[in-house]
């Protein structure tokens, strides 16, 4: 692992103009940007217009959080112990449109292991819902008619206890 | 390390006091945030115990017939397997009369709360129904009168006949469930010794049946008994009993 200082800096724009700086060893987590790196396309800073800033920072702690590389076996356990803590942690967010917006950044910039992370947390908090408060938190127009609807919940009736 | 951290929660609180500040700004009234519709069907919902799946059909038309799809189905197992939550044993009994299935649980057999019995959806078409082997949840079937053979998922009613199914006299024979991690597919060998001797992969993801040449001298053990085999990792263990007077030839 090559030591911070000698590691090019990345620099990323939010959709709100905020700037960060990140190492390219860290940044290159994201498919999206790895894509760019390689096309020769951030020569200046990557304009990222879908995300805003304080998503990104939260996606940037994530990314950093997962470069750190451990040092020897002994190490690894803890560090993978560690991992998954922060990571348990990570997606205790208090409002869920931040939970959403990780979802959306993570699938933006195509980091694999943050949109398993975020979306086992989305699927996590509706497993235990109605179907009606499912339709209200995706906004999703039930088209069953009232007969439709009464034979597909006939023939799942088993599944509603 | 410390400093960056600090440099970050500092970025990360006039980040949100812009948000905020943007917000009340441009409208006092929030829009409502979505996720697209690809993310919530395709890498939330997989995700989704199995229990949830068949109260969820009745959220909209959509989501029924995409929880209904095979192609779901294999990637819900996927990330169910991944998490071991695959926790639910459950015996499946075939009632021929009323063309219904009863499924129990393992560990409590005679529990009526957790016994449930519904219809078998390709029974009209089929009218009968063999079951050969399961693995994951997933069950593969026999259509015996229409010479078919299909994958069947009895948790959401999802099931995919095979396009090229063997002539059904190859039914005699041994059904090995396993699944093929390099390509993502459930998979089932059928290995069929009466008579000639024939094996046949048969996918799920591609609903199709291949012929495979597997054993350099096949005449060696037809005609032989093949125990129902047992999946350790991705391998098939079978027991073959090859008749006596084999030998003395």
């Amino acid at each position: 692992m090559s030591s911070s200082s000698s590691s090019k800096m990345i620099e990323l724009r939010s959709s709100d103009g905020e700037t960060f700086h990140v190492e390219e060893t860290v940044v290159l987590q994201s498919e999206t940007i790895k894509q760019m790196i390689d096309d020769d396309c951030a020569n200046a800073a990557i304009p990222l217009p879908n995300v805003t800033s304080m998503t990104l920072a939260k996606v940037i702690e994530y990314i950093k959080k997962h470069a750190e590389k451990p040092k020897d076996d002994d190490d690894k356990k803890v560090a993978e112990e560690d991992l998954k803590k922060f990571d348990a942690e990570f997606v205790k967010v208090d409002q869920e449109s931040m939970l959403f917006d990780l979802v959306r950044a993570a699938n933006y910039l195509n980091i694999k292991s943050l949109l398993d992370l975020t979306c086992q947390a989305v699927a996590d908090s509706i497993k235990d819902l109605s179907v009606e408060e499912v339709r209200k938190k995706f906004n999703i127009q039930n088209d069953f008619t009232p007969e439709e609807e009464a034979k597909v919940r006939k023939e799942n009736a088993w599944a509603f206890d | 390390m410390n400093k960056s951290r600090k440099l970050l929660s500092l970025l990360w609180k006039i980040g949100s006091w812009k948000k905020m500040f943007l917000c009340g700004k441009k409208s006092l009234e929030k829009p409502k945030l979505e996720l697209p519709r690809e993310i919530i069907e395709w890498e939330i919902l997989p995700r989704l115990p199995a229990k949830s799946l068949p109260q969820f059909m009745c959220v909209c038309k959509q989501w029924r017939s995409l929880i209904s799809s095979c192609e779901f189905t294999r990637k819900n197992l996927h990330y169910l397997k991944n998490k071991q939550s695959l926790t639910h044993r459950k015996v499946i009994e075939i009632d021929r009369l009323s063309k219904t299935f009863t499924t129990r649980d393992c560990d409590d057999l005679n529990n009526h709360d957790l016994t449930t019995t519904r219809s078998i959806p390709f029974v009209n078409e089929a009218q009968k129904v063999n079951l050969l082997a399961s693995f994951d949840g997933l069950v593969f079937v026999e259509l015996p009168y229409i010479f078919k053979y299909a994958f069947w998922n009895p948790l959401t009613g999802a099931y995919e006949k095979l396009s090229n199914s063997p002539n059904i006299f190859f039914t005699f024979g041994a059904f090995g469930f396993y699944f093929d991690s390099h390509k993502k597919d459930y998979k089932v060998l059928h290995v069929a010794c009466y008579g000639a001797f024939r094996a046949f992969i048969y996918s799920q993801r591609h609903k199709s049946t291949k012929e495979i040449q597997w054993l350099e001298r096949p005449q060696l053990v037809s005609n032989s008994f093949w125990s129902t085999p047992i999946s350790l990792g991705e391998s098939l263990y079978f027991m073959v009993n090859t008749p006596y007077w084999r030998y003395s030839m």
